[in-house]
């Protein structure tokens, strides 16, 4: 089982041992790791779909895919100049990545925050919104209440002594966070109800593959439904954008207030 | 002579004709007809003989009309003698649907096959119609799945979890969002309490 292993001070500028790699994505160089005010160092930003999975599709044509790679791009611009953070985004191309691959390019960067942006589909097409969901550990049995417990093995380490060894398993690492992730979800949430229409459901939990393998607070947002025409036209244009970005943006600004900077 | 012999061979003909009809029709026919009041005078099948399949009521489930949750519908189902061939009654009849309602589940998808094992965790293997023809979006994948999954353990106590994989494989998710890799349990926050 793969394993996340945190120690108390782990060494600087590589992944903590045990973390699988990241194939077809170059690992960005750590940058200085100096926090902004508020503890925000590092945000990933991951565009849902891709490749052959285009995900949801509208009557118009729009893919899902495409939805999400202009809004990651978009953020990605937004927070860095607004907040000063390093972004990273878990595509920046029109190519499939397995989600695995896309936490654990949040992991081995120790990024602070995980936000998966989706859009989506119904059979009835009225149906429109934006939802905001995070992980529901319902379902993953005893192995998500020992996860979210955490664990720490006292190991020895050459030249004497023992070190207290964190030790996550892959499979869950989002358990641990999944009050902080709540909390950042009530956020988005918040921001998003402020500038667009939301979905009578826009704040729920669901048991997502994409979250399950976060260290970090995670939250997945569907920035709305492509199968309503009205919503598939404003998804795709560039002001619609721009305002669930502000929304992203000001949803996070306010997570890290809420989580009095610790992050 | 010839007459009398005549006679005789057309007696036997007669005689034959009538004991054939009584071994291959009449008598069939007559326990049949007694068969099936025995079955009707129990309240268990209808009448006719050639229709008889045993049916018990079953909750399947269907989008809503305003496709935000599942509605839960009564319909008959075909008998199963056993929990495994009663699940797969019930997978059945769910995955054909029942126009003009709305179904989350693709109406191409197949039934491979269904097993169960003894801690109640049903494996339900499907074709992969079902992740093929999906939509896509994360809502109406938690409606395919749970449709599935609250079909079987809401109908059935043995089942309490049930875990779907396509093609005889374990799989990820079905459009890129519900974690399907270990058996999910029942989820009534996507159903609406009234019953059709």
């Amino acid at each position: 089982m793969d394993v996340i292993a945190q120690t108390e001070a782990p060494p600087p500028g590589g992944p903590p041992a045990g973390v699988p790699p990241v194939p077809g994505i170059p690992e960005t160089p750590p940058l200085l790791d100096l926090p902004t005010p508020g503890g925000l160092r590092a945000i990933v930003v991951d565009a849902g779909h891709g490749g052959d999975d285009t995900g949801a599709k509208g009557a118009q044509g729009a893919l899902e895919k495409n939805v999400t790679l202009s809004v990651a791009r978009k953020l990605k611009g937004a927070l860095e100049a607004r907040l000063g953070v390093r972004v990273l985004l878990t595509r920046d191309g029109d190519q499939a990545v397995a989600s695995d691959q896309r936490a654990a390019l949040a992991n081995n960067n120790k990024a602070d925050l995980f936000i998966s942006l989706h859009a989506n589909a119904s059979l009835r097409p009225a149906v429109a919104g934006a939802e905001v969901f995070y992980l529901n550990l319902e379902g993953y049995g005893d192995q998500a209440q020992r996860a979210s417990q955490g664990s720490a093995d006292a190991l020895p380490v050459l030249g004497g002594g023992n070190r207290e060894i964190e030790i996550t398993p892959w499979e869950m690492a989002q358990a641990r966070h999944i009050d902080q992730s709540a909390v950042f979800a009530q956020a988005i949430e918040e921001a998003l109800r402020e500038r667009v229409p939301m979905s009578p459901r826009a704040l729920q939990k669901a048991p997502f593959r994409v979250l399950v393998g976060a260290n970090m607070p995670a939250v997945l947002v569907e920035l709305g439904f492509l199968t309503n025409a009205q919503q598939e036209q404003q998804l795709t244009g560039d002001q619609h954008q721009n305002v669930l970005v502000q929304a992203l943006v000001e949803g996070i600004v306010r997570y890290r207030a809420a989580s009095g900077g610790t992050r | 002579m010839i007459p009398r012999r005549n006679i005789a061979i057309a007696g036997i003909v007669v005689f034959g004709g009538v004991a054939a009809w009584v071994l291959f029709i009449g008598l069939p026919r007559w326990y049949a007809a007694r068969n099936a009041a025995v079955v009707t005078a129990a309240g268990t099948t209808p009448a006719a003989p050639a229709a008889a399949v045993r049916k018990i009521t079953a909750t399947l489930y269907f989008v809503s009309d305003d496709g935000m949750t599942l509605t839960p519908v009564q319909r008959e189902v075909p008998f199963g003698a056993t929990v495994v061939e009663q699940a797969r009654a019930i997978l059945e009849a769910q995955i054909a649907g029942a126009p003009p309602l709305v179904s989350a589940v693709p109406i191409e998808t197949k039934l491979r096959d269904v097993f169960i094992t003894e801690r109640g965790d049903a494996f339900v293997d499907l074709s992969s119609d079902i992740s093929a023809k999906h939509p896509g979006g994360s809502l109406d994948e938690i409606f395919t799945v749970y449709t599935l999954v609250n079909a079987l353990t809401v109908n059935l106590p043995a089942i309490t979890r049930v875990q779907i994989l396509i093609d005889g494989k374990e799989v990820d998710t079905l459009a890129g969002h519900v974690d399907l890799r270990h058996p999910l349990s029942k989820n009534m926050e996507w159903v609406v309490h009234d019953t059709h």
